[in-house]
This record gives C-alpha cells, structure tokens and sequence, in this order.
C-alpha cells in the first residue's frame, strides 16, 4: 500500500511539472473489425487443467493449444452524438477446442464535460486500471496471452459499472465502480466492487516516460472459478473442480514506461508489477480452506520498431505465497492452492511485419515454466488483421 | 534532464523490483484451538483435523477415563461385557464375527464395525441419517433395549453408575476429566469420555500414508497399481470409498456446515422379492426412514485397517476381500435359495455406481494387495488404545 501511495504522490507532484497536452477528445464515430489466427505447435499444458500451482485462476483464462485458432476476432463500434457523448460496443469472439464463442463483451455509454477534462462512462466496460486488465490477441504485441492477464483478471476483465476519468496535461486519474460481476470480483453477492488509478506521461521530442499506479478492492461471496463448469461457455471437463473463494481482494500495481522515439526506431520499455491479495475461504466438495494469498507478478518488456517491422521481448514472473489456517495439506492440494516453490513464467519473442495497412504477419516463440520445473516451448504463425469500416 | 528522466526510471524500475518477493511458497498455521486437538490425537501432516463437538472438548483426561470405561465390563448391566467385547484392538477394533451376541445372549443382526479413523464419520452405525455425532451413536450399545449389547436401560443405570461412583480410581478419573462439574459420575460423563476415547482412534500410518506423506517405496508396484485401479473408472471403489479415510460419510473440522453428505448406497446384496428389499431383519435405512426408495441404503464403511475387519457388508455375509471384489465385479450378489433368494445384480435399488466389470485375477488381486496396504499396524499395537487393565 505504501508503495502505491508512493507511486500516487510522486505523479501528483510531478504533474505540476509536465508539458502541456490537449486533453483527450472524445471518441469519434467508427465501426472496427480485428481478428488474430494463430498456428501454434509444441509443448502446451493439459487444456482441460489449466491449474498454475497455488494460483487463483478463473473468468476466461485457458491454456493455450496447438493447432490453428481464432484467438480472437472483434467487432467494435461507436457513436458520437454531438461531440460530447458516445455509445460504444463491442462484440467478441475466442476459439475454445474448436469452439468460437461470440459474446457481446462491452456495450457502454459515456460523455465528457468540463470542457472535457471529465469522462463519465457507465455500462459493461473492462476496467482501465491497466492495458493488461483488457488483452485481446488482435490488440496487443504477442498472441498469447499475458500470465499477468490470466492471474490477475482472468485474461479480459469485464464488468458492470461506472468509471470517471480526469484527463489533463498528461495526467490522469480514474475512479471505477463496478458491480463486481468479472474476475477477479465474481460469484454470489459479491459487494461493490472499486478502482483508482492515476497516471502521467511526460513526452518530449526523443523521449517519452510514463507512470501509472492503480488499486483495485472488491470483497467477494462464493467467486467460483467458472472455466470450468459444466454448461458454461469455456466448459472443459466435468472432472476438474472449481474452487470457491470468499472473502477480501485487494490488488495494487504499477507500470513504468519509457520509449525512445529515434527518427525512424522507436523503443519501448515497460515494467508492470501487480500484487494481489486474498484473505478469506477457499472451498471445494464441502470443505473450506483459510487462506491468505499474496500473488505477484512482474512483466517486463522490450519493443523495437523500425518501418514496418516490430520485435517484442516480453519476461514475466509470478511468485505466490499462500498461508494455510487450519486448513491439511491435502486439503491445499485439492484446492488447487499449494504451490511448492514453483514460480511460473515465460519468455516471448516475437517478430511482427505490418504487410500492409491493415494485416500484420506475426512470428511468435516462447519458453516457459508454468506448472513445474520442466520448461515448454512453442513456435507459432500468425495474421493480425484489422478494417475500418467507418 | 533526458538523463534525469532515465535514472528516474531506472530508480522506480530498481524500486518496484526490490519490493517483491518472488519465490513462492506455502505454509500452515493452525489455530490454537485445532493445534491443540492435533496435539492431543498426535495427528500426521496428511491428516486433516477431525470435527469435535463443541459440547465435548477433547482433554487427555476424558480420553483416559473414556479408555479404561471402554474395556471395563462394569459397563454392562450384567458386568459380562465391554465395548471391547465387540471391538478387539488386534482386528482395528472389529471383531472377526459375522454379528456379535450382546450381553445377555442376543443375536445382534449388524457386523460390528472397526473403530479406525470413526472421528471423521460424517454418520454412525451402518445406516442412521440423525446419529451424526459418536456421542449420539454410543447411547444404543449402552442403553438400548432391544436388542440388548451392554444392556444399562434405566431399570439397572443407577446401579452400573454406582460401580464406578463408589470406586476411588474411578472418582479421581472423572474428577480429573469434568473439574467444573460435581455432579459425580452420570451417563453423559461416560458416553463423553468414551467418545473422546473413540475420537482418539486415528489410524494414519499404513503404508499407505507412508507413501503419501513421502515416502514412494513403501508401496510395492503391485499396490500401486491397485491403488490405480481403485480409483480408476473400471473398479469404481473411490466413488464411495474416496478421500484420506476410504469413505464419502466423511466429516472434519473444516467441512462446511451445509456441505456435510450423508451418503447411502444399496450394493445390491440383496434383492428380496425382486423389488430391491432386504431380508426384514435389516433393511437398512429404510428401518429409520420408511421410505421405501431407503431400503438397502448402508452407509459405506471406512476401508482403513480393511484386511483386519472381515467379515465384509453390514451383515457380515461377505467372508473375504476377494469376495468383496467378486461382488461388485459381478454387480450384485445372487442369492439362489431360501427366503432372501434373489439377485441383487437385477435390484431396482441398486446404486448406478454398482455395475459390475470384468476384471482379471491379477487386476483383483492388485486391489486386494493396495487394499491391505492400508493395514496400520501401529495402530493395533498402540498402548494408547490397549486395554489398561491388562497394562497394569
């Protein structure tokens, strides 16, 4: 908490300090189409048991599997009316075993004012606490998804709620509130569910440097992990139990920038940290584990662009710490919960050529540990495409 | 100030990194309250902590008085019999026979049951949805009427209190186990003390738990593939006989108030009439319920200590652990001739997990060999749950 706070003051002081900048128009009328199809072989997990030792996991994180997929395709929209207010929607799609499944993810509604320096958005939205809250395959620098995404907001978070935003010289500050539907907020009776972030970005000809802090509490009843049930969209296996979690969640985290912007390559850099929190009850088949669970996880990466072509190196680390009241061993190992020293992570490396305006060819290799000691490797292929229709 | 910027960042970068802990582990804390119930029954790791009635704490005096009460045959209105008349030690506290007599010569209809690991049993007696605590469970053998085991109805319960009341071990013993209380020895002191006694019954260092706790030599490969096949799709033993004490009637101190099953199966033993009835003499929990979807229901029993409780069902009617397999191999048992002919493979009532397999000999003696490595034999020798009289 102190590091947050830390973060929060720094940004407020610095702001002050910052060159000016516009502030943020308001979203104009577009209707976008993205997909991303991705041929992926080599090592992966057990699809029907995406367990990562000691982890929460849940909403819509999955293993990855080989073969060719539709990792993702959108459709969004937006409707500006009169410069001051926009609906916006978007309907999305992920391919699960040979399985697409569409669902309208977001449908929201927002207007600015004070001269634009406030943003009011209410409706079905994914939290803005940080890009990683929001990964989709045909958006972002890699194909697979983030373990920061899956461990921290079940890979797209998406809820109900209602976020204002101050928008000004570089600064931001937002405030959500959410009804607590999505991950890691969920299950029965969950209580209102909040978010602050603040962020600033100093940019100067060359360079360009950013901080962003965030926080994110929400007391939850009876959160299962629902990748798993029977029925349910992502329904896998009848075999694998979900664990129940009721109790607190708080998460904090922070993301450092910088880009060097040359005359023809531009550098980025980006470290993010997030830590979560449970202190509550873990259950399954009827029988209820204490727990208080500290997660982290770190992801660093490295972006180069030069003319069309882009290379990204991405590393992330996720540590758990989870302490057992009351609660066997064995118990800890039916929920899913005991982790024996095992910190999953994951390099990336991929190497993406923007074809044409709207297709980018993505060649993708990534290495990682996730459930044991034993490494994974996977080769994968690509095509990003994206079309404006409006 | 480009530079300023870069050590900025560099500074927050070094910051954020040295703030983290990134090695993971996992660790147990017991509250004062169950560290103290583990103490006390000397519980391992593996074992989860069993539930224990807030109205009896366990204390190590009422475990040593419930252990002298319970081979003490001045139990028994007609001073015959002890609870250790139908529970040997030697055999995981069954006792070897088909049913028991009781005290003053009745046939009992049930096979007494071992005594391991009782404290995590969701339920009591061989099928009984309201007896979910042993304190419930121990009023029948003391006190029922009908039929009689130690026989202590109210006609005799003054004179068998006054055996111990007016001896001066027994009065130190019970002050010891109940200081607040001065209401001298009373029938509810006796049943509290037995049940802690039986409460402290835990059986958890078979070769079996040695090799969950560790150690993977202690379980030969032919056990191990036993152990596959019981919990395969094929034998389907760990439908009903699952988890660390060999059954779905399970209980500890961290299940769920609401989430408690109370499960009962029809095995298919018998098929009397062809409508799934048993013999009248016991048709299991439809004797407490009347509901006729409940006859046949039997609580399955714990598998712990298995190879010493023959013999097998509620009726003790199955003589051998082959037996047993070749039971449920078959799905249902034929009764050919007499009153209780039928075929309990054809049974109405039969549980959907009872449908019988081809298995092959080495298959079902892979079973039977994980099955007796379940056999704790510290558990039979253990001082703690000998007979004290013989002790001194």
């Amino acid at each position: 908490m102190n590091r947050i706070l830390f973060f929060v003051i720094i940004n407020l002081f610095i702001v002050s300090n910052a060159n000016g900048h516009e502030s943020d128009k308001i979203k104009q009328t577009h209707m976008t189409a993205k997909a991303a199809i991705v041929a992926r072989s080599g090592d992966v997990l057990d699809t029907s048991y995406y367990d990562l030792p000691g982890f929460f996991v849940g909403g819509d994180s999955i293993a990855s599997d080989t073969g060719f997929a539709l990792e993702d395709v959108q459709l969004l929209a937006t409707k500006n009316v009169n410069d001051q207010y926009f609906v916006s929607a978007k309907l999305g799609g992920h391919q699960h075993q040979d399985e697409v499944d569409l669902e309208l993810e977001n449908f929201w509604l927002g207007g600015q004012f004070l001269q634009n320096l406030l943003q009011v958005e209410v409706g079905r939205m994914a939290s803005e606490v940080t890009p990683t809250a929001n990964y989709h395959a045909a958006q972002d620098a890699f194909t697979e998804a983030p373990l920061l995404a899956d461990v921290f907001f079940g890979r797209h978070h998406k809820d109900v709620g209602v976020r204002a935003t101050i928008r000004q010289s570089g600064f931001e500050l937002g405030v959500e509130l959410w009804d607590g539907q999505g991950w890691p907020s969920g299950g029965r009776g969950s209580d209102l569910t909040s978010a602050l972030y603040t962020s600033w970005q100093l940019e100067t000809r060359s360079h360009r440097i950013g901080f962003r802090a965030w926080g994110y509490n929400a007391s939850v009843t009876e959160r299962s992990d629902e990748r798993f049930d029977s029925g349910h969209q992502h329904a896998i296996s009848d075999d694998v139990t979900a664990v129940s979690f009721t109790g607190d969640v708080q998460m904090f985290g922070g993301i450092v920038a910088y880009s060097y912007l040359g005359h023809q390559l531009v550098a980025d850099t980006e470290l993010e940290w997030i830590n979560a929190k449970h202190d509550g009850e873990a259950f399954t088949d009827g029988h209820i584990g204490q727990v208080r669970n500290d997660t982290q996880g770190i992801r660093l990466k490295q972006s180069f662009t030069l003319a069309q072509h882009q290379v990204n190196l991405q590393y992330e680390i996720l540590s758990v710490d989870n302490v057992f009241i009351d609660t066997s061993e064995l118990l800890a190992r039916s929920l899913g919960l005991y982790n024996e020293g095992v910190e999953p992570s994951r390099w990336l490396i991929n190497w993406r050529w923007q074809a044409t305006e709207d297709i980018a060819l993505v060649t993708e290799y990534l290495s990682e540990r996730l459930v044991s000691k034993d490494r994974q490797n996977r080769l994968s292929a690509g095509i990003i495409w994206r079309w404006d229709f409006l | 100030m480009v530079l300023k910027i870069r050590l900025y960042g560099l500074f927050l970068a070094a910051f954020t990194l040295s703030g983290c802990d990134l090695e993971s582990s996992s660790e147990f804390e017991v509250s004062e309250e169950l560290q103290d119930v583990r103490q006390l029954l000397q519980l391992p790791e593996h074992m989860p902590t069993p539930a224990v009635p807030a109205f009896n704490p366990l204390t190590i005096d009422k475990i040593e008085l419930g252990r002298f009460l319970f081979y003490d045959t001045q139990l028994s209105a007609n001073q015959t019999q002890s609870c250790a008349s139908c529970h040997f030690q030697s055999l995981a506290f069954a006792d070897g026979v088909q049913a028991p007599l009781g005290s003053t010569g009745h046939q009992l209809v049930r096979n007494s049951q071992g005594l391991s690991n009782v404290a995590y049993n969701a339920t009591f007696t061989w099928a009984s949805n309201s007896l979910v605590e042993l304190e419930d469970q121990l009023n029948i053998p003391i006190r029922a009427d009908n039929p009689i085991e130690l026989g202590v109805t109210d006609a005799v319960l003054d004179t068998v209190l006054e055996r111990f009341a007016s001896d001066a071990d027994y009065q130190n013993r019970f002050a010891k186990a109940f200081p607040e209380s001065d209401s001298g020895v009373t029938m509810n002191k006796v049943i509290f003390s037995l049940g802690s006694f039986v409460r402290s019954m835990v059986s958890a260092n078979s070769r079996y738990d040695q090799y969950l706790m560790g150690d993977k030599t202690a379980l030969t490969e032919q056990e191990i593939r036993g152990f596959q096949l019981f919990n395969g799709e094929k034998f389907e033993c760990f439908h009903c006989h699952g988890g660390v004490n060999f059954t779905n009637s399970y209980r500890d101190a961290k299940t769920a108030d609401d989430a408690t099953q109370f499960p009962f199966f029809n095995n298919g033993l018998y098929n009397v009439g062809g409508d799934g009835s048993y013999p009248e003499s016991d048709q299991g929990l439809f004797d407490a319920t009347l509901d006729p979807q409940h006859k046949g229901l039997f609580r399955p029993p714990s598998l712990r200590n298995i190879e010493l409780t023959a013999p097998y069902m509620h009726d003790g009617s199955i003589a051998s652990l082959r037996d047993v397999v070749l039971h449920y191999a078959r799905g249902g048992r034929l009764t050919e001739f007499g009153v209780n002919a039928g075929d309990g493979a054809q049974s109405p009532l039969k549980s959907g997990l009872v449908t019988g397999f081809d298995a092959t000999e080495q298959e079902i003696d892979d079973v039977i060999a994980f099955l007796k490595a379940l056999t704790d034999d510290d558990f039979i020798s253990n001082p703690k749950f000998s007979n004290p009289f013989e002790a001194q």
